[in-house]
């Protein structure tokens, strides 16, 4: 049995030119419905008016490997999640049916008040996949689930998500981390990581790089905090193999510090030391944007470049310097 | 148990918010809610302390040759 004919076309990428991807030309096999507000796990999940309730039930029921595509038809109720959560079917897609806000869509999901140890909450492991319009805000009071999002898969997609960590002060600590990717290749449009309404403390970051995460580009993509102490950062790489080759943010990526009057991050990007002779950049492109920083990379490791207006002369104007202060 | 001080009134998805309460996050039926109301400037830690105590807690500097 195959989904209803009248697809889902998310009201996005007009501008970035994004392929339309679940286009009824192609993109696109079965579309499964997920509705928190009016569905029920008892479905089958393939019509909007038989839509499952709950993510594991629905995601349980999509074959992988198919290009199928999970619809997440936003309402009044939400996704709870009671226990992490793991996206691991490739070739298999995840839609949020919702206005595409920049921030707190609503085809939102979020951490059970009860729930522990879920860090990272959501883990998307999947290769090939695509994650559209979808808010994952995790915000209890819980000390050890610390990492919101995990991307470890490559090759991936994600549009217009917002990974919000540290949405609570118990949270909000150092280990804590919006967005960790230790896949490679993944490609992130119009995204968010990290909250602007809790104060992070030292360590807190948006997104954190390990595992020698490598080629994770990121597009017209926003790192929002708020900082509650000079530690915390938008970026951090875990340590000296946290990436690998390069990982540039082009076409103008935000790094916004919202509690800029009384705490500048003493580093925006918080880098180690990288073994002699490693040529792994994060590379910034000039029409990004950094705001609430004392330093960018007060290690001055040699990793971070950009142009950013900091031209040294007419020879060298857009050449990319090294971005230690 | 997290408690939250109301600072200002304030009608919240048709409650009433009254200065100087104190709720908690079970009052709000999703858990973005009170840092959305954070981010309003209509709720704050109600332990400040602790607050304090959270963001200024630093860890010892590793050692240069450990990174």
């Amino acid at each position: 049995m195959a989904g209803e004919a009248n697809v889902y076309r998310p009201p996005l990428d007009t501008v970035l030119g994004a392929p339309d991807l679940l286009d009824d030309v192609g993109w696109g096999n079965v579309k499964y419905y997920l509705d928190p507000t009016n569905g029920s796990d008892g479905n089958s999940g393939l019509a909007r008016t038989d839509a499952f309730k709950t993510l594991p039930t629905a995601y349980a029921a999509i074959p992988a490997n198919l290009n199928n595509v999970l619809v997440y038809i936003a309402g009044t109720s939400s996704i709870t999640l009671s226990a992490a959560f793991t996206w691991a079917k490739s070739y298999t897609h995840f839609v949020g049916e919702c206005a595409p806000s920049r921030v707190g869509q609503r085809a939102r999901i979020f951490q059970l008040s009860t729930l522990t140890g879920a860090s990272p909450l959501f883990t998307w492991s999947a290769t090939s996949s695509m994650c559209i319009n979808i808010y994952t805000f995790q915000g209890v009071a819980d000390a050890t689930s610390l990492i919101n999002w995990l991307v470890s898969g490559e090759r991936n997609y994600f549009q217009n998500c917002h990974f919000a960590g540290g949405g609570h002060a118990t949270q909000a600590i150092n280990g804590g981390a919006s967005l960790k990717i230790t896949g490679s290749e993944n490609r992130f449009i119009d995204c968010t990581a990290g909250v602007d309404t809790i104060p992070a403390a030292t360590g807190m970051v948006g997104i954190l790089f390990d595992g020698q995460a490598s080629r994770n580009t990121f597009e017209s993509s926003d790192v929002t905090m708020y900082a509650g102490h000079t530690g915390a950062s938008f970026v951090e790489v875990a340590d000296g193999t946290g990436i690998d080759r390069y990982t540039p943010f082009r076409k103008g990526c935000m790094f916004i510090n919202s509690n800029s009057d009384n705490f500048l991050m003493a580093s925006g990007f918080l880098i180690p030391a990288f073994a002699g002779n490693n040529s792994s950049r994060i590379l910034v492109d000039p029409t990004c944007m950094i705001h609430g920083t004392t330093k960018l990379d007060a290690g001055a490791r040699g990793v971070l470049y950009g142009g950013l207006n900091a031209y040294t002369g007419a020879d060298l104007s857009g050449v990319a310097v090294e971005l230690k202060t | 148990m997290y408690e939250y001080r109301v600072t200002r009134d304030y009608m919240f998805e048709g409650s009433q918010l009254h200065e100087g309460d104190i709720v908690t996050d079970a009052d709000f039926h999703e858990p973005d809610m009170p840092a959305n109301l954070i981010g309003r400037g209509v709720l704050e830690p109600a332990d400040m302390e602790a607050e304090e105590a959270r963001l200024t807690y630093t860890e010892p500097e590793p050692d240069e040759d450990d990174q």
